[in-house]
């Protein structure tokens, strides 16, 4: 059983040229929510503004995907998230070596306290929490293990995999994920970048491995080379099934049109 | 060998030329002539070429690989005269050929392509195939096998297997071919070359038929930078190369393709921008000036203080800003950005802080 999560509205966002306003984010919400997405990453409140009020309005529109946000490690963050009153609180970890020393400026003893701290905080809002390891795949797996059990001590059920730089390989990709299965009670989720192509067969690999959710994002947009491409994923799952179908294509290929014509509208007006 | 891979050579087979024969007709000879230069510098080691391209290139250049695709048999003679030493059969094209022609390919290096139409592959039947090859043509006369159609990765050893059966038993390199149906070529390529491939078939962006094939710069930049490869071409010159295969072709390239598109190291988000201004290695895989290209801090409704502050930095401008000043640039961005729904240009945003006269 594989479950998807978009993520066109949060990473998919993030390219550089894409700037969607309220009434974007919500019209494409819709749009993934009509194909039976399971969850919707909607964005980043923290940003406030159209962002933080689109996944409010988002809230109020009932939809059946559940949505979740993206929140930098930080109680702040998690505040204007849960504001939102959303399904799913994710909550963002850098795990690797490079992430912690560079860009927090911290050490790792650091990155496990403040995670227990933000899980603790959220889980007592009585809120969904998904724990991201950012820039997993450039992260020692003895301290991955070691997350992986520290969040799951504390009751968390799922855990993402980010691949943030696109150097997974689908061996690894498999391989990684069968491996956490097999040490620590959690379900795992799989995001995935394309910096050399090889974005849908990382989550390929991933579902082979034992990941349960994947994330993608319409016309496989996203931070540089962009994310899993939603179509190309389902097509490759398709293939390598049998051939037996998992998905239906048609009505996903007609929504990611009328998506991507969302997007980039005003951009071809220019 | 333009690969070293663990101590092991890789080599690769580029059939961009033939692909290019689609757009003979627009073709500039002293382009695609520019543009092979290139490609041997990048890393291809032999070029895959039918009759088509031998024309077009009235003849064939020297200190070049070339493998020629054999459809027809009289292609057979036309090797000998162009004095090409590698030949490249399609298994069923082989089994129509008569017993005299057969001994006239054992003069050339020969090349079987053997293609996998199911989307899973079947051990079994790829042994079984390359058996009846071997009854009609001894593998002592046979340089490689290339299996055409790879689809997919095997991460449970079936990949594996199939090498070593394959080369226990006929003692003969093994070249993989990926088709993109499945958008995995790339992957499957990468996976086979790990698993005991000797080389690769790839073209330039991956664009092959109507499906598509593993991307020659894919290729070398994931085995550079993902497995540490020694590659002894000039990986400098792939935006180069963009440019002047969108000319030969007219066809864009996409902006995130992977490690050509122009966008890929444009960054907005404030999270990037903080990382990538701390150090690069944050957020990218590999240097982009290391394949010809700049990075780009673009200005947007993802932008933070710190990419407003990045960005006067980047244009010699004095941030002589106070916080309050900077909270007003940014939101300026972000509604113009919404507005327009594309990234605030330099001019733009020179003109946005004009505003505040300092």
């Amino acid at each position: 059983m594989v479950r998807l999560v978009d993520t066109t509205l949060r990473d998919g966002e993030q390219m550089a040229g894409i700037e969607l306003g309220l009434s974007d984010k919500i019209e494409i919400a819709k749009r993934i929510d009509s194909l039976g997405v399971y969850q919707i990453e909607a964005g980043t409140p923290a940003m406030g503004g159209d962002e933080k009020k689109s996944i409010e309005k988002m809230m109020s529109l009932g939809l059946k995907s559940k949505i979740s946000t993206w929140n930098r490690m930080n109680i702040n963050d998690i505040k204007h998230s849960i504001d939102c009153r959303v399904d799913i609180i994710h909550i963002s970890v850098p795990t690797s070596d490079i992430h912690i020393k560079f860009k927090l400026e911290k050490d790792r003893n650091w990155v496990k306290e403040q995670m227990e701290n933000c899980i603790k905080y959220t889980m007592d809002k009585g809120v969904e929490v998904v724990v991201g390891f950012e820039d997993a795949s450039r992260t020692s797996y003895d301290f991955l293990i070691e997350l992986c059990k520290q969040v799951a001590s504390l009751g968390v059920k799922r855990i993402r995999y980010a691949d943030t730089l696109g150097i997974l390989h689908p061996q690894k990709s498999f391989t990684t994920m069968k491996k956490i299965r097999e040490q620590v009670p959690i379900s795992l989720g799989i995001h995935v970048h394309n910096d050399f192509g090889m974005a849908v067969a990382n989550s390929i690999a991933a579902v082979k491995g034992g990941a349960e959710y994947v994330d993608c994002t319409f016309g496989g947009v996203g931070e540089r080379a962009g994310n899993c491409n939603y179509n190309h994923f389902l097509r490759a799952m398709n293939e390598t099934s049998n051939n037996e179908m998992y998905f239906d294509l048609k009505k996903s290929c007609r929504t990611e049109k009328e998506i991507l014509d969302i997007i980039y509208a005003k951009q071809k007006e220019v | 060998m333009s690969l070293l891979m663990g101590g092991k050579e890789i080599y690769i087979i580029d059939r961009t030329l033939l692909n290019l024969m689609e757009f003979k007709e627009n073709l500039n000879y002293h382009e695609v002539l520019l543009f092979m230069k290139m490609l041997k510098k990048l890393g291809t080691d032999y070029f895959e070429i039918d009759i088509r391209v031998f024309s077009f290139m009235q003849g064939l250049l020297p200190q070049m690989n070339y493998i020629l695709r054999i459809e027809e048999p009289d292609e057979i003679d036309l090797c000998r005269k162009m004095d090409v030493a590698y030949i490249l059969i399609n298994e069923e094209y082989l089994k129509k050929l008569q017993i005299e022609q057969i001994h006239q390919l054992c003069q050339f290096h020969i090349i079987i392509e053997i293609t996998i139409e199911s989307g899973i592959d079947n051990l079994m039947g790829i042994i079984n195939r390359v058996t009846l090859i071997n009854e009609i043509l001894d593998f002592d006369k046979i340089d490689c096998i290339r299996i055409r159609g790879i689809r997919n990765c095997y991460c449970e050893g079936d990949r594996v297997n199939l090498v070593l059966k394959l080369k226990e038993s006929f003692a003969v390199k093994l070249d993989v071919y990926p088709c993109n149906s499945a958008y995995m070529a790339t992957a499957a390529g990468f996976d086979a070359l790990h698993k005991g491939f000797d080389s690769i078939t790839t073209t330039f962006s991956g664009r092959d038929g109507s499906l598509g094939t593993a991307a020659l710069e894919e290729i070398i930049l994931s085995l550079k930078v993902i497995s540490g490869a020694v590659v002894r071409g000039d990986i400098s010159i792939m935006a180069l190369m963009k440019n002047l295969y969108q000319n030969l072709t007219g066809l864009k390239v996409g902006g995130n393709k992977s490690i050509i598109g122009e966008d890929i190291f444009k960054y907005e988000s404030g999270i990037h921008a903080d990382g990538i201004e701390k150090n690069p290695l944050t957020y990218e895989p590999f240097k982009p000036e290391s394949i010809g290209m700049t990075r780009k801090l673009m200005l947007g409704k993802h932008s933070g203080k710190n990419s407003v502050a990045a960005k006067l930095r980047e244009l010699g401008i004095e941030n002589l800003y106070s916080d309050h000043e900077l909270d007003f640039i940014l939101k300026e961005i972000k509604k113009k950005s919404i507005l327009r729904k594309a990234n605030v240009t330099d001019e733009e945003f020179i003109e946005l802080i004009g505003i505040l006269k300092k």
